[in-house]
């Protein structure tokens, strides 16, 4: 986060090395993490102790993995965007935005509080959205920049107040706390939490039937996609999952909801990568597909799923941010990204291809890759469900059969063949586009085949903090072919084969969909389209109604609120008593009061302007003789000043206003007669009853007391505005100096406004 | 307006005005008065010269745009609030110090001074913006 605020200037300074300069201290970041033990119990720091607030940082093996993953990839970005975007000036708005990102993502995924892991989930909503809009002068960008945080942003309303009732149930935002709260599954309040948290999780994570926004997300240059795509933002919504699951997981519903949606996604977002043509749009439905895996695998939720939906995240963070990285660099090289066009680049691009086989290769699953042990994880995973095994199973080697050819299609296809015609430019990128990719794919190699497994210890920690209980998980590359090992085994050279056979269909497969319009997978974008037009017709309405422009019914607005609100506390109370008698009432009381009394009748009958603002002047008058007489000398001073002040306003508007008219018919005046009476009646009885004592010992002891003692000052009414309530003063001026503003902004308006009418 | 008698006297008026202002804000800890007060009777001086001369007079003579007295004045209000964080106590808890004057006599400083010199400062912004924004419109 501290570096999202000086990478401009860097971009300042050294516009050429600003992105490997940022990339470098990312990368000093990830050894950071990489070389912190990760511990179970979560390091608390106080924020806002009084509304029981912390941040509590959980650093255990989910967070370590994706600390590592958000800050690893991260660094490889910074680079790549420094090599893709070169010379763009915009770019170090980018490099702030990307940081800032990185920042809100790091919360999220490092958060043991839910209402700080809420606040960054926010953040990463805001600044994916200035991401993702990025080319803000295309509208295309614009309207799915806006679709992502429409989509996001009802998401994170939902999740908000998830949390809150899950807070109320579990009785703390500490996950660990939550994690041990017992009853929680049966408590009343669990089934509305989790609906409203799963709806958050499957906004963020793109699950059907929210998973439009993810692919028209693709408007944003590629170094943003890859990142917000691949690693990081989408998954969001899964970490969330994951780390809830010691805390809600395992219920009937639980296991409904994710599996149902999660597997449905899976297919959907699969099998849809197959009809795109556009390299980003197939690697965006892919990862949706993955998405929806992941969230299959926890709802699974049992060891076996864990370990999978761990080394799951892992694989495809490594070998989906390559290929992405890839299409941009075979975007950047030859300025297309239609798969139909694209062949025979390998030979100009041979370290971008070595790249792009690598992880098209983990993401097909083949030995000895990261992606072969996560897809047999997952197989394994589904082999053990508790319910639905045979469905899931099926669905599960549906998908990754479409995944195969998915990336058979984005990783091998365009770099094999005849080269293509537009491809006598063809040519290596620079080292910063090239590094990073190859390093993804190196790591899932080395990752894969690696004898030892190095990374095992923290995959187990992570499973084991997404299970809710420590347990031993073999990350072995060959897992034998015994019992669900064999199973799983036998199911990954089905998919192999099946995805063979969907890579060779793909074109008639294509041209099937073309011939059905596709309008399913359109639909839900269809009632966004809908909703998004009805909600602004409907605030256009609501304004219409509320807004009037009539200064009268907002009055009358206020003012009835007021009574009702003071009513009916007043209904609340007990005791309330309310005496009239007042004591000796002295002649000159009775003369102010007379004074007062006349002068209003005379300010709401008169016929004339002057004559009206006159009695009103005489009434505050004699208001602030009354305040004189009782005491009340600061008060009587104020009074005067603003009487003045008022005639003065009223002097300089004068001209300006029309015709003293009865502009109001009989009806409204009645109706405004009832209102001034029942709030004249009602300030009546409050000022009684606050007179008559009800407290124990009145508040102006209290204050008359201390003010010299404490306050260094006689004058209480002054103590008490800029000593004793201080902070209420401030907000007053606060509001007055916004209000100042917008009074002139008003004013100064007013030529525009005589142009518009 | 155009009145010789208006313009002399108002000239004597506002220095008198001003000071009194002043004296009202700093005297307020003790006394009737107060940064709302002075700042109103401030702005209340200032209207007045308006309208014995004109606007751009008024203006010239603030050097600052009133919105950016406002801001001032919020600025070092919310500051004033600051030394009180330093040990510990909350946000906006007083300073005091006392100045022994040679003669015996004490002068309380504090921070709450500071932050009704924050309020004085926002309300003279605050009406003058108004108010001088509405003599102009007056004036076209």
């Amino acid at each position: 986060m501290v570096l999202a605020v000086i990478a401009p200037a860097l971009h300042r300074v050294a516009p050429d090395q600003a992105g490997r300069v940022l990339a470098l201290a990312v990368a000093a970041l990830f050894s950071l993490f990489a070389l912190t033990p990760h511990e179970s119990e979560p390091l608390v720091y106080a924020w806002a102790p009084s509304l029981d607030l912390h941040v509590s940082l959980l650093f255990d093996g989910l967070g370590k993995l994706m600390a590592l993953i958000v800050s690893g990839i991260g660094s490889l970005i910074l680079l790549y965007a420094n090599g893709y975007l070169h010379g763009d000036g915009r770019l170090a708005r980018l490099y702030a935005a990307l940081l800032a990102f990185m920042g809100a993502m790091l919360g999220v995924v490092l958060g043991g509080n839910l209402l700080f892991i809420f606040v960054c989930w926010e953040l990463t909503s805001v600044t994916s959205f200035i991401l993702i809009g990025f080319d803000h002068e295309r509208p295309a960008a614009r309207a799915a920049a806006l679709q992502a945080l429409l989509v996001t942003g009802a998401g994170g309303l939902c999740l908000l107040a998830g949390v809150i009732l899950l807070g109320l149930a579990g009785g703390s935002y500490e996950l660990s706390e939550l994690a041990r709260a017992p009853g929680l599954r049966e408590h009343g309040l669990y089934v509305p939490a989790l609906l409203f948290i799963l709806a958050g999780a499957f906004t963020k994570s793109a699950q059907v039937p929210f998973h439009f926004w993810l692919p028209g997300a693709m408007e944003a240059p590629t170094p943003i996609s890859a990142y917000l795509h691949s690693a990081t933002m989408v998954k969001a919504g899964v970490v969330l999952l994951a780390r809830l699951n010691p805390a809600l997981g395992g219920t009937e519903l639980w296991f409904g909801m994710l599996c149902g949606f999660g597997g449905a996604t899976m297919l959907v977002g699969n099998l849809g990568s197959l009809f795109q043509t556009d390299l980003k749009r197939v690697l965006a439905y892919s990862t949706v597909g993955m998405l929806g895996t992941l969230v299959l695998l926890i709802g699974i939720g049992t060891q076996a799923a864990m370990a999978a939906c761990v080394t799951m995240l892992a694989a495809h963070a490594l070998y989906k941010g390559a290929l992405f990285m890839v299409a941009g660099g075979v975007d950047h090289s030859v300025h297309t990204r239609d798969t139909t066009v694209l062949s025979g680049l390998g030979r100009a691009m041979p370290i971008t291809w070595a790249a792009a086989t690598l992880a098209a290769l983990s993401c097909m699953g083949v030995l000895p890759l990261l992606g072969f042990i996560a897809k047999e994880k997952s197989y394994v995973a589904a082999l053990g469900a508790p319910e639905f095994a045979p469905w899931i199973v099926a669905a599960s080697v549906a998908a990754n059969a479409a995944a195969f050819a998915m990336a058979a299609i984005v990783g091998v296809r365009p770099f094999l063949g005849r080269p293509m015609e537009q491809g006598e430019h063809a040519h290596e990128g620079g080292f910063d586009l090239w590094l990073g990719p190859l390093a993804l794919g190196l790591c899932s190699l080395w990752l894969g085949a690696a004898a030892g497994w190095p990374a095992a210890g923290l995959l187990e920690a992570a499973a084991g903090s997404v299970h809710g209980s420590d347990f031993e998980v073999t990350v072995k590359l060959w897992a034998g072919t015994e019992g669900v090992y064999g199973q799983a085994l036998l199911l990954s050279g089905a998919t192999v084969a099946m995805g063979a056979v969907l890579f060779a269909l793909r074109l008639p497969l294509r041209r099937l969909a073309a011939g059905l319009g596709f309008a399913a997978a359109l639909a839900p974008q269809r009632v966004y389209q809908l909703m998004y037009e009805g909600s602004l017709g409907a605030a256009a309405l609501l304004t219409r109604r509320v807004q009037n422009g009539l200064l009268n019914s907002y009055v009358r607005t206020v003012v009835l609120a007021l009574v009702g609100i003071s009513l009916w506390s007043l209904w609340r109370q007990p005791h309330l008593v309310v005496s009239f008698s007042v004591g000796e009432i002295r002649t000159n009381e009775i003369g102010i009061v007379a004074l007062i009394l006349v002068s209003c009748l005379v300010a709401v009958r008169s016929e004339s302007r002057m004559a009206a603002i006159v009695a009103l002047g005489v009434a505050g008058l004699g208001v602030t003789l009354v305040f004189a007489l009782f005491s009340g000398p600061d008060l009587a001073m104020t009074q005067i000043m603003v009487e003045t002040l008022t005639v003065l306003l009223f002097v300089l508007v004068f001209y300006h206003l029309p015709q003293y008219a009865r502009l109001s018919s009989s009806y409204e005046r009645v109706r405004d007669l009832a209102v001034s009476t029942v709030f004249g009646g009602l300030m009546t009885v409050l000022v009684l009853a606050a007179s008559t004592d009800i407290l124990d010992a009145p508040l102006s002891e209290f204050y008359a007391q201390q003010s010299y003692l404490r306050g260094h000052g006689r004058n209480v009414v002054n103590v008490i505005l800029v000593d004793f309530r201080a902070l209420d003063t401030l907000g007053e001026i606060t509001v007055l100096a916004a209000a100042a503003i917008g009074v002139v902004a008003m004013l100064r308006l007013k030529p525009a406004r005589k142009g518009g009418a | 307006m155009n009145s010789l008698i208006l313009r002399t006297t108002t000239g004597f008026l506002l220095s008198l005005l001003m000071l009194f202002s002043v004296y009202l804000m700093l005297r307020g800890h003790n006394a009737p008065g107060g940064g709302f007060i002075g700042g109103l009777t401030a702005t209340a001086a200032l209207t007045l010269y308006a309208f014995a001369f004109d606007v751009a007079t008024v203006r010239k003579m603030l050097r600052l745009d009133p919105l950016s007295i406002a801001g001032l004045g919020l600025a070092l209000a919310l500051c004033s609030g600051l030394p009180g964080m330093v040990g510990g106590d909350a946000y906006l808890t007083s300073r005091w110090a006392v100045l022994l004057l040679p003669d015996g006599a004490e002068i309380h400083l504090g921070t709450p001074l500071l932050f009704d010199f924050g309020v004085y400062l926002v309300v003279i912004g605050v009406g003058c913006a108004v108010l001088l924004t509405m003599a102009e419109e007056r004036g076209e």
